[in-house]
């Protein structure tokens, strides 16, 4: 319970924040293919300068959403160029699981009324 | 790679060289593959395209920058944080953070001959002041020609002599004893070269373009603010030093001032030599003491620089009321104000730009 007031605290999450967790709901992805990813999640509305990126990053490390790829986890990756890889933590599972949670009860509540917002 | 592309990378690394050091060794080299990897692409539709990568990491760069060195600042602030904005700074850690900020220590300050070596550039200007004033026993018009050449040498011998000081400490890639010297001999040279102006001009015999001027007052400038940099890349201490010196050479020259016509103030002038002196006293206690101690020091310098300044514009005002000019006052305090916290000032910028961008241990 006190986990969920945690991560619900957090909420809601930003766009950026949002998008680069989804991106690496599935599976561990390396800075250039989370770009790439949240560009065409986006559909090209979002494309991150490394800056942004990587400020991004850096906040949802120091959070522990997110964490570097390392060890055995890595060697299976088995990327030529030995690339950095990030994951999402069990706990930014949670905060994502939470915010699509939320975002999904909006939506219902949306589609409540959805007959008077649009004619 | 195209030439295009290697320019762009190239810009592109001095963008991540900007960012905090800790950054710098976390991030530095992923970003820079990033950027590779998304110029790689970009440069297979076109040269726009690549452009564009750039001109987007431009855009977001200031942002990212400020992102970066706030991130450093809080963790630097609060080590233990680990939420982003979560920067939370007791009293105590505030207090130890400024003393750890002032504390620094001079290389020099238990040898004695150094410490004396290193006060004596105001103590040398002082006397030569006094001296000059001691020569001329009435006003200038009146005086023997040989007591007027004894006169304006005796000022020109210490001004030389410091002159040689600084340019010595300069040839000796300035070391810490030399720093009031330098200070005092660039003060002391930049005054000596606005008088002549000033004087060549409304005498005559001398002619400048405005545009020459300007030139030379931009090079004064610059030079003061190169050796500014240069010695606030030591520390605040060092830098102080220096803007002592400045700021005392700049207090002694008004006193030097009221012994030119039509003030002809020989009488306050004598007292150059024991100010002099009190600015000696407080270099080498600047020196020898305490961090704590040397803030009071600089606070003691500036009191008796206004004090010298509120002398020098009471001995102008008949004169600059005749004219109705305003008093001086206020802007020579600032200035010299100024002058004398530039060091310091700088010494701790210098100091936290080089904290947030040390690489990360």
């Amino acid at each position: 319970m006190g986990v969920i007031k945690d991560t619900e605290a957090n909420l809601p999450l930003t766009e950026t924040t949002f998008y680069i967790l989804l991106s690496l709901a599935n599976e561990p992805r390396h800075g250039y293919k989370i770009m790439k990813d949240v560009n065409e999640l986006s559909e090209n509305r979002i494309l991150f300068s490394t800056g942004t990126l990587y400020g991004a990053l850096r906040r949802l490390l120091q959070k522990g959403w997110i964490e570097r790829v390392t060890g055995e986890q890595s060697e299976q990756l088995n990327d030529e160029r030995n690339r950095k890889f990030y994951a999402l933590t069990h706990l930014g599972k949670q905060v994502l699981n939470a915010e699509v949670h939320r975002l999904r009860k909006l939506v219902q509540l949306a589609g409540l009324r959805q007959s008077e917002i649009l004619p | 790679m195209t030439h295009l592309s290697s320019i762009l990378s190239t810009l592109y690394g001095w963008m991540v060289r900007c960012y905090p050091g800790s950054i710098q060794t976390e991030f530095g080299e992923e970003m820079r593959a990033v950027y590779r990897e998304a110029s790689v692409d970009a440069s297979i539709s076109s040269s726009w395209d690549l452009l564009g990568v750039f001109l987007k990491e431009l855009w977001d760069w200031p942002a990212a920058l400020l992102g970066g060195y706030h991130e450093a600042l809080s963790r630097s602030s609060n080590p233990s944080s680990e939420g982003y904005g979560a920067v939370i700074i007791s009293g105590d850690t505030i207090l130890g953070r400024v003393k750890d900020m002032i504390s620094q220590e001079l290389s020099f300050a238990n040898d004695k001959r150094q410490v004396s070596i290193t006060a004596l550039p105001p103590l040398i200007l002082g006397l030569g002041i006094m001296l000059s004033a001691l020569i001329r026993t009435d006003v200038w018009y009146r005086l023997p020609i040989w007591q007027l050449y004894l006169s304006a040498g005796v000022v020109l011998l210490s001004g030389g002599i410091v002159g040689l000081g600084g340019l010595i400490a300069s040839v000796k890639r300035l070391p810490d004893w030399g720093l009031t010297w330098v200070g005092s001999a660039f003060m002391g040279v930049t005054l000596f070269v606005k008088v002549f102006v000033e004087e060549g001009v409304e005498e005559g015999w001398l002619s400048l373009a405005p545009a020459t001027e300007v030139v030379l007052g931009l090079t004064f400038f610059l030079a003061g603010v190169a050796l500014l940099i240069l010695t606030a890349k030591r520390g605040w201490t060092h830098a102080g030093l220096f803007t002592i010196a400045v700021a005392c050479t700049m207090g002694l020259s008004l006193f030097q001032s009221l012994t030119a016509a039509p003030f002809n103030r020989d009488d306050i002038a004598l007292f150059a030599g024991p100010l002099g002196l009190i600015f000696g006293l407080l270099i080498y206690i600047y020196i020898r003491q305490s961090s704590v101690v040397r803030i009071m020091i600089i606070a003691g310098v500036g009191f008796v620089n206004s004090a010298v300044a509120l002398i020098a514009t009471s001995a102008w005002s008949s004169w600059l009321d005749n004219r109705g000019a305003p008093s001086p006052l206020l802007p020579l305090i600032v200035i010299l104000t100024g002058l004398l916290l530039a060091g310091p000032v700088a010494g701790l910028i210098m100091r936290s730009i080089r904290r947030l961008r040390k690489p990360a241990a």
